[in-house]
């Protein structure tokens, strides 16, 4: 997928080790640092940056792997590694001094002077926003920011407070603040009649659809429930994070990189999200109008529904 | 109504199934070949499977009366035809996979996004989807295209792939219930 991004016209691409320090630990899904090293030089070939996602929370009493991911990661020549554990940005500051550090969203920082404190204290040189701010709020952050500011454009939203979700811990044992998971994979299963398909996280069941209803990863967050007497989803609705409406203003606000969310998605979608986004900001550039570009991933949208998120908020 | 361990399939399945094996032989060979190839061209690809590289997969076409049992080992993997076995299920796999055999080659294409065609219940998972997250991040991670699949010298292979991906792009969705 990394390469499928870079073809797709990517400036960078983010990535994990094969291992709990990163918050896609999915199987099959990451590298081993041989590979990584060979990914980097590849991309680098094309002029293309690769980050490491080590942005999970060391455990207490457990926190080397997430130094030995730092140090893989060095060793293998990555642009930045992405972090959100305090700790681990201490060793990574202190071990590595030249090593790039971007913060994660798992920290969750969303003010200018949270973001100073990272910056001053670790060295941090870029901060991705928490999907929790409204346009104006984001313009404000960067008014204030002393470093580069990176905002999520496209992909899965989370409703949590980011890095402190425990839904999934309940549910299954694993959390994807320490263990990189998010309902786990060996915890889902599909439960199939001529009427209905039931997905279930850990035997809870989920969701239940008809038989022409499109179904989602099971996440809790996302699951429709019995409440008041009527059926619904209580916490968010399954729909993706679509923000290329919002490339003008959030290029005027001062952002330095926009995010996709997914790298634990196919070529296809890594492909298509890259390219239209590569079109979309090179267009941006050239003073053209953006609607050409707007709607060509809709197919690929969770739950086939699209939303702005937090940048148009209209609660609170 | 069928009762409830009573065979649908007929007292002539097992003859059909020996006649169906038989004639497949050359087909698993072939097939073999292939995923051995790959295995070969990027065995990292095939090692992120872990422990899954013993599990025993099944991709059952839509509407065919065959379905591929994968056993992805990068060294000793092998493809094998067997009868499909439809909604009444079948020998044990750690998998099973269903959709329509265009989608299948549409994912190997890169033309289809997995999660999409499942989600869109284009595709559906039996057995572990934890198999099935890994079996599916492998292959991504191996890049194959649909030259791979093919036999036969690169450059008739790479030519036929195009082809058959020109026809793929005009599919039509369809529903697994």
């Amino acid at each position: 997928m990394l390469r499928a991004a870079v073809e797709a016209g990517a400036d960078s691409v983010y990535c994990g080790l094969r291992d709990a320090t990163n918050a896609r630990n999915f199987p099959g899904l990451n590298f081993s640092p041989d590979e990584l090293a060979r990914e980097i030089e590849w991309a680098h070939g094309r002029g293309a940056r690769v980050l490491v996602a080590i942005n999970t929370f060391a455990t207490a009493g457990g926190i080397d792997p997430w130094r030995a991911a730092i140090d893989a990661a060095a060793a293998a020549g990555v642009y930045a590694v992405i972090v959100a554990d305090l700790g681990v940005l201490a060793y990574a500051r202190e071990r590595h001094p030249g090593l790039r550090l971007h913060l994660s969203v798992q920290a969750a920082a969303g003010t200018a002077e949270a973001i100073g404190f990272y910056a001053e204290a670790y060295g941090v040189r870029r901060v991705v926003l928490p999907r929790v701010l409204s346009a104006a709020e984001v313009a404000e952050v960067c008014r204030g920011s002393p470093v580069e500011i990176e905002a999520f454009v496209f992909g899965g939203l989370c409703v949590m407070a980011e890095g402190r979700c425990a839904l999934s811990s309940y549910a299954t044992g694993r959390s994807p603040n320490l263990a990189g998971v998010c309902s786990p994979a060996e915890a889902v299963a599909f439960d199939r009649t001529s009427q209905a398909l039931t997905p279930r996280l850990s035997g809870l069941a989920i969701d239940r659809l008809g038989p022409e209803e499109p179904a989602g990863y099971p996440t809790l967050c996302k699951g429709r429930f019995e409440a008041g007497g009527a059926t619904g989803y209580l916490f968010e609705e399954p729909v993706s994070l679509n923000a290329m409406s919002l490339l003008t203003s959030l290029r005027d606000a001062g952002v330095t990189a926009v995010k996709v969310e997914g790298r634990q998605r196919g070529r296809a979608y890594v492909a298509r999200v890259a390219a239209a986004f590569r079109g979309a900001i090179d267009a941006l550039e050239r003073g053209e109008d953006l609607a050409p570009w707007e709607g060509r991933l809709a197919d690929l949208a969770e739950g086939g529904r699209e939303t702005a998120g937090a940048y148009r908020k209209r609660w609170r | 109504m069928r009762r409830r361990g009573h065979s649908t399939r007929g007292r002539d399945a097992p003859l059909r199934d020996a006649a169906l094996a038989l004639a497949a032989l050359p087909l698993n060979a072939g097939l073999t070949a292939v995923l051995r190839r790959a295995g070969r061209r990027d065995p990292a690809a095939f090692e992120r499977l872990g422990e899954f590289r013993s599990a025993a997969y099944v991709l059952e076409p839509l509407g065919s009366p065959l379905a591929f049992r994968l056993e992805p080992d990068p060294r000793r993997g092998r493809v094998t035809l067997e009868p499909a076995t439809g909604a009444a299920g079948g020998p044990a796999a750690t998998a099973r996979i269903r959709g329509r055999m265009t989608d299948f080659l549409a994912l190997v294409a890169g033309e289809l996004d997995a999660d999409a065609a499942f989600f869109g219940r284009g595709l559906a998972v039996e057995g572990s989807v934890e198999a099935a997250v890994a079996l599916h991040n492998a292959l991504e991670a191996a890049d194959l295209g649909l030259a791979d699949l093919l036999p036969g010298p690169e450059p008739a292979r790479r030519l036929a792939a195009r082809g058959l991906g020109r026809l793929l792009r005009h599919r039509r969705p369809a529903t697994v219930a």
